[in-house]
């Protein structure tokens, strides 16, 4: 008990807030040095559990990672359609400079802009595929076209690109034009099929996390039955008693988004190689990008929330059993 | 202090516990609650506890009608009850100490009211010298005084005790009811459930008798 003057009534407040302040402080503390301790005491189920929720948040976290990426990638290559167009050789091209044609082409309303691979640089680009290199070797000379890649006017639209392409291939100078956006489009589907598919299988995840914290507090429920029971007799609060269970939920979900993290960069280390390989085959410098502090304090903050939901949902129900009836 | 008026108790089962049962018990006042095994002795402590809630009638605590408790006033309402049971219920993973200071723990006392209380309980129970061992270290008698100690730490206005000395030998049993007469010299109303007929012959107090969930006597003695 505080006594004071009236004079000192607002230190006095000062001093009962502090001092309730300071219990409840040290009343978490204690519950979080007891959760710990606890988890520490039975150091393989406890990793069994972290780790089984660690597996369940990375498979999403990675393949999040990567269509997330991929997305970056294909809205890139959706943003500027472009048609590839394949000339005629020099010779029967009347010696005609292929860039001369690259600007009379540009001198087209519809085409915004034109970017000339002439057969050398081609044929280096090949070579620097696994394998190609030897076989260019092999080659008696260079059996690839100039080629002019023709950007549309921004605006112009899929059929207009398509008839663009029909006229280029037209032209004398033209062997083939291919107005390849059809995969693209197709890539674009698959892969927002896929993020599709991610979504899904995260909410899946998320049930999974629910479960497995469910499963793990009912189990120590039960082994600290005689525990709550007392407590509940000797006058302790349903928070009281629902407080180291609380904490437990949501320092396995820390603990278990925290290697999540780790686990989905070092995967995405693992692949980064082979990812680099295939995008080179695909002449792009995609890149997945690492799960960075952001993308970990998502996952942490929703995991945490699903571990304290399903740990008070577990308790509630074993609560509603020591209410007096 | 403790009114039970027509209170009936009957279990999800079928079975009824208790019937119509009427009594007043005085503040600062000393019962035995007798009966055979089976009477409804612990279910009548149980209503007092609030671990039930009556059938039909009403239980008042401290002119308060515990039927209407809900929530957290079940838990402020208990912190003024102290329960000694025959089986203890101490908690073997904790020290004698650490058990005796739950009431105050979960009261939210400050750390050092709860040292200095929990180590004047213990002094009472003539267990300080054992404040640092575990519960399963200690005798029977002892993890009974180490219950009751637990049960007069948080000062509570009724104790309560199921059956404290069933599993005692009479010089044991004998001391554990001296120190129940203690806690009654400071005005806390006690009720103690028993089928030891001895200590009714010796100690001056109330009586009620239960047979087969009816109170077929009531002695007051004040």
């Amino acid at each position: 008990m505080v006594f004071c003057r009236y004079q000192q009534a607002d230190l006095c407040l000062t001093m009962q807030i502090n001092r309730y302040i300071s219990i409840w402080v040290s009343r978490h503390l204690q519950v979080l040095f007891d959760t710990l301790g606890r988890l520490w005491k039975t150091p393989v189920s406890s990793a069994m559990t972290i780790l089984v929720l660690a597996i369940a948040m990375t498979l999403p976290m990675v393949l999040y990672k990567i269509f997330d990426s991929l997305d970056a990638v294909t809205s890139e290559w959706i943003g500027s359609p472009r048609i590839s167009v394949f000339l005629h050789t020099e010779k029967e091209n009347l010696n005609l400079d292929p860039i001369e044609i690259g600007q009379r082409l540009l001198q087209n309303p519809m085409i915004e802009d034109v970017r000339y691979v002439s057969p050398e640089q081609g044929l280096s680009e090949f070579a620097e595929f696994d394998g190609f290199a030897e076989a260019i070797e092999a080659l008696p000379e260079n059996p690839l076209p100039p080629l002019l890649v023709v950007f549309p006017a921004t605006g112009t639209d899929n059929e207009a690109t398509q008839v663009l392409a029909q006229e280029l291939e037209s032209s004398r100078f033209v062997d083939t034009a291919v107005y390849d956006q059809q995969w693209v489009n197709r890539l674009a589907a698959i892969v927002d099929l896929f993020q599709r598919g991610v979504l899904v299988l995260s909410c899946l995840m998320g049930i999974g996390i629910v479960l497995v914290i469910s499963n793990t507090i009912r189990l120590s429920i039960i082994n600290r039955a005689s525990e709550i029971e007392i407590i509940d007799q000797v006058g302790g609060t349903h928070a009281f008693i629902r407080r180291p269970f609380l904490y437990a939920g949501g320092i396995q979900c820390l603990l278990g988004s925290l290697l999540a993290w780790g686990l989905t960069n070092i995967t995405l280390y693992l692949l980064a190689r082979p990812v680099a390989r295939l995008a080179l085959l695909y002449e792009s410098d995609f890149r997945i990008d690492w799960a960075g502090v952001g993308t970990a304090l998502f996952v942490t903050v929703i995991s945490v929330f699903l571990g304290l939901f399903a740990s008070r949902f577990t308790v509630n129900r074993h609560l509603g059993s020591l209410t007096p009836g | 202090m403790i009114r039970f008026s027509q209170v009936s108790k009957r279990y999800p089962n079928g079975h009824e516990a208790l019937g119509h049962v009427s009594f007043e018990l005085d503040k600062g006042s000393f019962t035995f609650l007798t009966g055979h095994s089976g009477a409804g002795k612990s279910t009548l402590l149980k209503l007092i506890s609030l671990s039930e809630l009556p059938t039909r009638g009403q239980v008042l605590v401290d002119d308060k009608n515990l039927a209407r408790l809900k929530g957290n006033r079940i838990a402020a309402y208990r912190r003024t009850i102290g329960t000694v049971f025959q089986d203890h219920k101490l908690l073997h993973d904790r020290t004698v100490e650490d058990n005796v200071a739950l009431p105050l723990v979960v009261a939210g006392s400050e750390h050092t009211e709860i040292k200095r209380r929990v180590r004047a309980a213990l002094d009472k129970v003539g267990l300080l010298n054992k404040a640092r061992r575990y519960p399963i270290t200690l005798s029977g008698g002892e993890q009974q005084r180490v219950g009751i100690a637990r049960a007069v730490v948080g000062r509570p206005k009724v104790l309560l005790a199921d059956e404290p000395t069933g599993n005692l030998d009479p010089a044991l049993s004998d001391e554990i009811m001296q120190l129940f007469l203690q806690f009654n010299r400071v005005d806390i109303t006690v009720l103690i459930a028993t089928h030891d007929y001895r200590h009714l012959e010796r100690i001056r107090c109330g009586v009620l008798s239960l047979s087969a969930g009816r109170l077929v006597s009531n002695y007051a003695d004040q």
